[in-house]
């Protein structure tokens, strides 16, 4: 993934938007991490739509996607993401506490690259996420060229 | 001999012969006219013999103009000897006559009687002695009411009878009193005598005995009357009905529910005199379904409206109703009332969706409580650890910047020593709660699982089971041995699963002072197969026996590891596989656990 791809975390809870940057800073990842703090927003970002920050065409994109959120819950972000002809090619990568396999089930079968399941214990956590940062780093993520 | 003495001798002995005729007969067989010239003749007759034997015996002619008189009455006499005879061959006919009429009299099927105009009997048959136990003496001269146990009306019917009140041909019911001083149900029927001139001159009546007809009656009205009570007392509405639908036998309770005061009411009428068209119409079918295919209708659940209007449900039974010669001619119903039933049923399906509903909220409530729980562990964990790092680095920063001196023994105390351990204290915490909170993760997923019920080979599955916790086996040192097991009906993997978990608290709580056995046999009782895990491990005290299946709780939670969950699940599964899970435990002998699974 190049240096200027975006790290979109869309994460209600803060504590656990802070350990996972830490861990992938600490892991060596040195891209743009931004946090997004519900399906809402994640989706308003995404589409280019409502008044908070927004997606900016041609850049690289990757989302962290937890399940739990207010408003609009990750599955349901999953599903509008991957409906939409060029959101689909952002990879998005399930970061959840949910062990559920029925739900792991549902994200695959609805598209997602990746699913993670946070783990509780720290080490095990920072293990996963470090994890996840060397994949990024090796990871190549297509350009969105426009909206639909 | 003289012709005239032969002749002599022939009228004498034809005078003895209508003489011995006349004695036979004497009573009936001559009108009472004839009998006095034939009695002034046969006197004649025996002067004249008289006078022939003397005149025979000493030669003598005594009387000479008397047999000149006789000799002018000898055609006369002939006659009358000739009479006599004839009459004499009538009488012994007539006699036989008799004899054969008083032989059909007495023999009659049915008791004979003839009373005069007294009311006295003047005759009776055999039969009728014979019925009422007396000898004819006893009876004759008596009036007939004396044999009567109702003598008045008797009596009185007598009188009645004699005055020609009661048309001919009519039968009456007594009760006669026999010798033995018993009773005799009979039918008499009455013929009134006349004389020649047509006055009554008594009454023949005919008895007939109806004891075994009365009896037949008798047990038919006690048999009807036993089988009313039986049906007028029945709760069920029970009723007969013709094949137009029209009710021929109605109980009390069917009048009461179709709003009639007896039954009666309810005979010749159809459902349409009481209930709404469509209801009406619908038993209509039923009925006409049942005559018609001669199949019957067996506990029909349907709804009905009683006569004060209250909707009731009730279950009915029509079987087709045959002739003797097995032709349908209606049909016989039963209906009971099942209204409390069915409400009970409606309420027990509410209960249970109800049920359902809160169960399927528990169930997430505890699955959304516990996932969400841990999402502030992983901060309280992660941040504990950030904290600790931040020790850390202050720590050494300070080691290698600053004098010891400087940094004051308290500081020192806490970065060192206090943070460190009360981050060790959240963290240890953190880490039991996030064991906790995946526990009822499990037990609640549990909760949602689908239950596949199918034949089990237990054998098989014992064997998998204990393979793969060969290592723990081994650990512990102990052995396993498994008998032939039945199989039964279960999930095939929440079954695994029970017989890992107690399997695994089997191997957890052995007795380290004695090598572990653990035996697993089992047995078919009353189509349950009941299957036994037996150690002889430490035990448990009676005191805790009850509280093992409870959720989170663990023996010995500090020598132990395991969330306290085990059992909770074990039973949990058992409970969704309508079975049974059950321990039998003596402290410092060993445990039996217990699980009851439907045989196959």
């Amino acid at each position: 993934m190049k240096k200027e791809g975006v790290i979109l975390i869309a994460e209600d809870d803060e504590g656990h938007f802070e350990l996972i940057k830490r861990s992938l800073q600490r892991a060596g990842i040195c891209n743009e991490i931004l946090r997004l703090a519900d399906g809402q927003e994640t989706l308003d970002f995404l589409l280019i739509r409502g008044d908070g920050p927004k997606r900016e065409p041609d850049k690289q994109y990757l989302l962290l996607l937890d399940i739990r959120m207010p408003k609009i819950d990750g599955i349901e972000v999953l599903e509008k993401v991957k409906q939409d002809p060029e959101l689909k090619k952002i990879p998005v990568i399930m970061l959840t506490a949910t062990d559920d396999p029925r739900t792991i089930e549902r994200c695959h079968s609805l598209g997602c690259s990746v699913y993670i399941v946070k783990p509780v214990e720290y080490e095990d956590f920072a293990d996963a996420v470090r994890k996840v940062g060397l994949l990024l780093s090796v990871v190549e993520v297509p350009q969105i060229s426009r909206v639909k | 001999m003289h012709p005239v003495a032969v002749f002599d001798i022939i009228t004498f002995l034809a005078s003895l012969a209508a003489l011995i005729v006349l004695l036979k007969g004497w009573k009936r067989a001559l009108e009472p006219k004839a009998k006095l010239v034939f009695t002034g003749l046969l006197v004649f007759t025996m002067c004249y013999g008289f006078s022939l034997f003397v005149e025979w015996t000493w030669q003598t002619k005594v009387l000479d103009r008397i047999e000149d008189i006789i000799g002018a009455l000898v055609p006369m006499w002939w006659a009358f000897v000739i009479y006599a005879f004839l009459a004499g061959i009538a009488e012994e006919e007539l006699r036989e006559r008799e004899a054969r009429f008083q032989e059909l009299f007495d023999e009659a099927p049915v008791g004979y009687h003839e009373l005069d105009t007294e009311g006295r009997i003047m005759r009776v048959n055999r039969t009728e002695l014979d019925m009422l136990g007396y000898t004819a003496e006893e009876m004759l001269g008596k009036p007939v009411w004396e044999f009567s146990v109702d003598k008045e009306k008797s009596r009185d019917t007598v009188a009645d009878k004699l005055a020609g009140d009661i048309p001919p041909g009519r039968v009456f019911e007594r009760t006669l009193r026999r010798k033995d001083g018993n009773t005799l149900p009979v039918l008499v029927g009455v013929r009134l005598l006349r004389d020649k001139a047509g006055r009554i001159s008594g009454i023949r009546s005919a008895i007939q005995n109806i004891t075994e007809r009365k009896r037949a009656e008798e047990s038919l009205a006690e048999e009807r009357s036993l089988l009313r009570t039986l049906i007028d007392n029945m709760p069920d509405n029970i009723f007969v009905k013709d094949i137009e639908s029209r009710f021929v036998v109605a109980n009390i309770a069917v009048a009461h529910f179709m709003g009639a005061t007896t039954p009666d009411e309810l005979l010749g009428k159809t459902d349409f005199d009481f209930y709404p068209q469509e209801l009406a119409a619908r038993y209509y079918a039923d009925d006409q379904k049942v005559i018609q295919s001669g199949q019957p209708l067996v506990s029909r659940e349907e709804p009905a409206v009683d006569a004060a209007g209250s909707r009731k449900w009730y279950s009915t039974t029509k079987v087709p109703l045959r002739d003797s010669r097995g032709k349908i001619v209606g049909l016989v119903g039963i209906s009971r009332d099942i209204t409390a039933r069915k409400l009970a049923e409606e309420d027990s399906e509410r209960l249970m969706q109800t049920l359902a509903l809160k169960n399927e909220e528990l169930e997430s409530v505890l699955y959304v409580t516990s996932h969400d729980l841990r999402a502030p562990l992983v901060n309280i964990q992660g941040f504990s650890h950030e904290l600790s790092r931040s020790c850390d680095l202050i720590c050494s920063a300070l080691r290698d910047k600053v004098p010891a001196a400087d940094v004051g023994e308290k500081v020192r105390t806490a970065l060192n020593k206090d943070v460190p351990e009360a981050l060790g204290f959240i963290m240890t915490s953190a880490k039991r709660m996030d064991s906790l909170l995946s526990g009822l993760l499990r037990l609640s997923r549990l909760g949602q699982a689908a239950v596949n019920i199918e034949p089990l080979d237990m054998n098989a599955m014992l064997t998998d089971v204990t393979k793969s916790m060969e290592y723990q086996v081994k650990e512990a040192g102990a052995t396993v041995d498994i008998e032939s097991l039945p199989p039964c009906l279960g999930d095939a993997s929440q079954i695994n699963q029970v017989f890992s978990n107690i399997l695994d608290n089997a191997l957890k709580y052995l007795d380290e002072s004695r090598p572990g056995v653990i035996r697993i046999y089992a047995k078919v009782e009353d189509g349950q197969s009941i299957y036994c895990v037996e150690d002889n491990g430490a035990g448990i005290a009676p005191e805790h026996q009850s509280k093992i299946f409870e959720i989170f709780h663990r023996l010995e939670p500090d020598k132990k590891s395991g969330e306290g969950l085990g059992l909770t699940i074990v039973r949990h599964i058992l409970d969704r596989h309508n079975g049974k899970v059950w321990a039998e435990s003596e402290l410092g002998k060993g445990s039996k656990f217990f699980v009851s699974l439907p045989s196959v």
